[in-house]
């Protein structure tokens, strides 16, 4: 336990000095009334069948494991207390990891999107970040599109055999960036430049975000890491409620 | 702090080479001297959640939770839709002295939760504005690697609407989220027959939002008291430890409030009971009025 702590604090040390060079603008979350209402629709539209399959399988895990319901719900307690956190950074400004990626590696891309759906409102009403008619386009990037690929890759590493923190590592940093290439298509879409069009304006968000979020997301995937370290070394049982030991060590 | 910086340069690229070099110092100083005014203003109480704290002593917090749920969201829409800078600004405006007047929700209170999304709405205003070209074109351009950043005309006056109207659409979520406690904005969503288990979910993370916040505030304070915090470095090693144990805790929370479910008979299902709210014909009329107002605003903003 102790050595684990060790590494544990080194890591994060390391992890949280990354932390404190990069800022992130918040520009994970569209801001209310950044979109246009078809697009608000049209986003929300999308999301709609991710979100059906996943309270039919939700409803399915929780007959079955009944404690299922509460461990989803406290890990959204947890991603929502995280991201309320302000980590403390030179200019004031704060930074957070998504945690998509974990739950996404825990509990799969459907029971995710809706977990990520009730997080993303929780933020908006309590936190005011993020928004209600923008609700549908931070649901599809960080709530579908991002756990779906880093599912896929985490699926396909276990498929290759590849070492299973490695995985967790490609799979949150991976799906961290692909949520913000998400968030840059969205808004390029929405406000296209007066040069160059749609795919100027996609180039200029996407460079906008690079800047902070390439860092951040090798930090989020490290930081992925960790916790899973930490889970797999204190939260046996639970792991293997959710499935995610059995299926890992099988 | 990040408000005024960025509301700094927002002026800056909306004004430069528009007028007078002291129109725009001017308008630079006003910028500055307000955001220096809202930051002190602006403060925060730690880890209790402001909003939910502020919604809990709203007036509007016993008004009907649908009424003011589609209330708010006809104007977001309306904001956003009707693409005019005035309606936004308008509706802001509004929206403000509705909440602040009408909810009596404390101004500086007010200001704490509206300061930040407004910050990122400057910030993402300001990428609006500028454009990477080929050419050196618009108001003015910087170069880089090879390319320009450059401000035109249209778009700087497209980032400008586009700021009123988001600014407009944040009073309106505001308003929301300051005068409905999240508990009965459930209670509502069940009415609307959002399924059952989103609902449960949704209570039982409101509910450990809470728990967790406190345990948090414990173990910061904790941290705190051994100087955990007395410098950035020792700062940034504190953080990730209480966030790593603060996972782990929280899973063991989870398991223990688990046992106390089962014990009390937990059979896949929780009840929770809501105080009815009921639609009174002020609250419709307070609806309309403001409704009457926007589209007021709305034809006032066509003729400027």
């Amino acid at each position: 336990m102790t050595k684990l702590e060790k590494r544990i604090t080194a890591v994060t040390a390391v992890l949280a000095l990354a932390f404190g060079v990069t800022q992130n603008v918040g520009a994970m979350h569209i801001a209310e009334g950044f979109l246009t209402p078809g697009w608000c629709i049209g986003w929300g539209a999308i999301c709609i069948p991710f979100l059906v399959v996943g309270v039919m399988q939700m409803k399915r895990t929780v007959s079955k494991h009944r404690k299922t319901l509460i461990l989803l719900a406290m890990c959204g307690a947890y991603a929502f207390v995280l991201s309320a956190l302000k980590i403390p950074s030179i200019n004031g400004s704060s930074s957070h990891p998504t945690g998509t990626g974990l739950a996404a590696i825990l509990f799969g891309p459907f029971l995710t999107s809706v977990l990520g759906i009730i997080v993303l409102l929780f933020q908006a009403t309590l936190l005011a970040h993020g928004g209600l008619t923008t609700l549908g386009a931070n649901t599809f990037s960080m709530a579908v599109a991002g756990p779906l690929v880093s599912w896929g890759i985490f699926a396909l590493c276990k498929k290759c055999r590849l070492n299973r923190l490695v995985s967790v590592f490609l799979a949150a940093s991976l799906g961290d960036l692909f949520t913000y290439c998400v968030t840059s298509i969205q808004l390029g879409l929405d406000h296209p430049s007066e040069v160059g069009g749609i795919m100027a304006s996609i180039v200029r968000f996407m460079g906008v975000f690079a800047v902070t979020q390439i860092p951040l997301a090798i930090v989020e995937g490290l930081l992925t890491v960790v916790v899973v370290m930490g889970l797999e070394a204190y939260a046996k049982p639970e792991l293997t409620e959710i499935g995610y030991l059995k299926e890992a060590t099988a | 702090m990040l408000l005024t910086v960025g509301g700094m340069l927002f002026v800056w690229l909306l004004l430069w080479k528009t007028s007078s070099v002291w129109v725009l110092a001017a308008a630079e100083a006003a910028v500055l001297a307000a955001g220096l005014l809202l930051r002190r203003c602006a403060h925060s109480h730690g880890s209790r959640l402001l909003i939910d704290h502020a919604a809990q002593h709203s007036r509007f917090n016993s008004w009907n939770a649908g009424g003011k749920f589609f209330f708010s969201l006809l104007l977001l829409f309306g904001c956003i839709g009707a693409d005019s800078a005035f309606l936004g600004l308008w509706i802001l405006a509004g929206m403000t002295l509705l909440t602040v007047v009408g909810g009596k929700t404390p101004l500086h209170d007010y200001i704490s939760c509206i300061l930040l999304p407004l910050g990122f709405v400057l910030l993402s205003g300001i990428t609006i504005a500028v454009q990477v070209t080929p050419d050196r074109i618009g108001v003015f351009s910087i170069p880089v690697l090879g390319q320009y950043l450059s401000v035109t005309e249209a778009g700087r006056e497209e980032a400008f609407r586009l700021c009123c109207k988001a600014a407009g659409a944040v009073s309106c979520l505001c308003f929301l989220s300051l005068s409905t406690p999240m508990g009965t904005l459930i209670a509502f969503f069940r009415k609307i027959k959002v399924p059952g288990i989103v609902i449960e979910l949704m209570y039982l993370i409101y509910r450990y939002l809470f728990i967790l916040l406190s345990l948090h505030a414990s173990m910061q304070t904790a941290a705190e008291s051994r100087l955990g915090y007395r410098n950035f470095r020792c700062g940034f090693r504190t953080f990730p430890k209480i966030a790593a144990n603060l996972l782990v805790v929280s899973f063991r929370q989870a398991s223990r409030n688990f046992d106390a479910m089962e014990a009390r008979c937990y059979q896949g299902e929780i009840r929770f009971l809501t105080a009815e709210q009921r639609m009174t014909a002020g609250q419709l009329g307070c609806y309309a009025g403001m409704l009457l107002l926007t589209l007021a605003g709305y034809f006032a903003g066509g003729m400027l």
